[in-house]
């Protein structure tokens, strides 16, 4: 896992939350991301793939995967899916 | 006629499990044996009808049922609408009367809380012998997001009309994934309690509290919108995929993708797949159970039980005899039905490609772009906006938007106050999920170019 990458990712996840009015910069690998961890929902969960599709041109989520920690977001960039 | 049905379910099996929310299980026969006090505590409440302003509970279930037997109008209002949005929906519908279960102000002539209204109807109980069965009617507000929703009038008998009877389903557990306040969520209501099964109300609607629900009681059915069924296919793991029980899988509110169908196929391989295609004004039209996009061609030719199809300049129109029997103004609902969704027709299919107007389908809800564009523009840099529908992965569609800046406008502060001044006036579904900053917009002829999306 790239460090950069990770950061990329809780950057992008920071502004998910401020969104919906929640102050949180700081995430670990094995967070995860809905209401048994980050508290993402549906509409945040939406956010997410557009900031991630907005950053990369490709979201996991529009790729058939269902990401469940931060962690297997940044893998499915660092695998070599992100264009 | 629904507390008809109430007595048949209270008769043939008394001890059936109705409803099951936070507070616990609520049988055929006890919900019954409360009918004739709500009754008659209704009945003083509101004569001309009453809206109610509740979380989805069994006593909110009770209460609506009641209505029908007193012969009164029943609105159930958003209870995620802030309490201005619900004066302003209150002082148009006109309805003298509103229980609720929020503390507040509100331009009702009577306030009722529900806790006072279970608590008197419950001292009357039995003490009147027969219930006056006049039918009542139901009125259900558009999901849209301008503020002031259109208001469709049904009678119960319509509602009914378009569940299909099946006499030897019996005992199903249904899930109210749907809002009461929504055409769906009544639907499900009534398919619950025609079929002498069990409405299941989450205490919550986050997916792990939605998961753990339909578990622990074992619900075999479930309706839901695309987006539902995308959060909970992608929540659910393995080990509680096993321990699910659904059957019957129904899809309504969004058009439902390809992809969708298939994961649901792959995850729920012996459940039944229903897409229902429904309108607030039109009622529910027709089911799909191929587990395919769109709806067949064949549609086009002939009746789909007593609901007409045809396409004109690619919008889908629909003419029901199950349909609302008027807006709440009076104004009657017309013959053909103009859906608002852009349709193409192939080879055997017709497929959904769109709205016709600018509305955005969010999950189901439909947001007005210039509700939000408005909200923007007041944003001290912004010069000009546009905000649009994006395609997305978990809730279909998006709301969008580009905004152009002032001179020397600073773009980190301008998206700061746009988020914030959006988050403060819009719901969340209306809010951008999507907020760029270019630095043109397109234009002609000086207007923005106000078509396509993301």
């Amino acid at each position: 896992m790239t460090e950069a990458l990770f950061t990329q990712i809780s950057t992008i996840l920071a502004r998910v939350l401020k969104a919906k009015g929640v102050d949180r910069s700081v995430f670990k690998p094995e967070d995860r991301l809905y209401e048994d961890g980050i508290g993402l929902d549906s509409l945040d969960a939406a956010t997410l793939a557009a900031m991630l599709d907005h950053e990369f041109n490709l979201d996991p989520y529009n790729s058939g995967e269902f990401p469940q920690t931060v962690a297997e977001i940044v893998e499915f960039y660092s695998a070599g899916k992100k264009s | 006629m629904i507390s008809a049905l109430l007595e048949r379910y209270a008769t043939s099996l008394p001890g059936g499990a109705f409803i099951i929310d936070a507070q616990g299980t609520v049988t055929a026969r006890g919900a019954g044996e409360q009918l004739s006090g709500l009754v008659q505590v209704l009945k003083e409440i509101g004569e001309d009808g009453i809206c109610f302003y509740v979380q989805d509970s069994a006593r909110l279930v009770q209460s609506i049922l009641a209505t029908e037997a007193a012969g009164l109008q029943c609105c159930v209002l958003n209870r995620q609408s802030p309490s201005s949005e619900i004066a302003a929906i209150l002082e148009r519908l006109g309805t003298a009367a509103l229980v609720t279960d929020a503390q507040g102000t509100f331009p009702a002539k009577k306030i009722v809380q529900i806790d006072d209204l279970i608590h008197d109807a419950a001292s009357r109980r039995g003490s009147v012998k027969s219930v006056h069965f006049k039918p009542g009617t139901i009125v259900i507000l558009t999901t849209g997001t301008t503020g002031i929703p259109k208001a469709a009038q049904y009678t119960w008998q319509r509602l009914l009309g378009r569940i299909p009877s099946r006499d030897a389903v019996q005992g199903k557990r249904w899930l109210l994934a749907y809002p009461l306040n929504h055409f769906a969520g009544v639907q499900v209501l009534l398919t619950a309690l025609r079929d002498r099964s069990t409405l299941v109300i989450p205490e919550a609607r986050d997916f792990r509290t939605i998961i753990d629900t339909l578990i622990k009681h074992r619900v075999d059915s479930v309706s839901g919108t695309p987006t539902f069924w995308r959060m909970l296919v992608g929540r659910v793991t393995d080990e509680q995929a096993e321990r699910l029980e659904i059957e019957q899988i129904t899809l309504g509110g969004e058009a439902s993708t390809a992809d969708l169908l298939e994961r649901l196929r792959t995850r729920f391989p012996s459940a039944a797949i229903t897409q229902v295609y429904a309108t607030t004004e039109a009622g529910t039209c027709f089911a799909v159970k191929d587990a395919m996009p769109g709806f067949p061609v064949s549609f086009l030719d002939r009746p789909v039980g007593n609901v007409e199809l045809k396409i004109i300049d690619g919008e889908l129109y629909v003419r029901s005899s199950a349909s609302m029997i008027s807006y709440i103004d009076g104004s009657p609902a017309p013959e053909w039905i103009a859906t608002g969704d852009l349709v193409e027709r192939t080879d055997d299919r017709v497929i959904f490609r769109g709205r016709k107007s600018e509305i955005i389908n969010v999950a189901g809800v439909k947001v007005h772009p210039l509700k939000v564009e408005e909200i923007i523009l007041r944003v001290a840099g912004v010069s000009a906006v546009r905000v649009y529908s994006a395609a997305n992965p978990i809730t279909g569609h998006i709301v969008a938007c580009d905004i152009e800046l002032e001179e020397g406008a600073d773009e980190d502060a301008v998206r700061e106050m746009a988020q914030q001044a959006c988050g403060a006036a819009l719901s969340r579904y209306e809010q951008p999920r999507l907020l760029r900053i270019v630095e043109r917009l397109e234009r002609r002829n000086e207007k923005l170019v106000r078509r396509g999306s993301a």
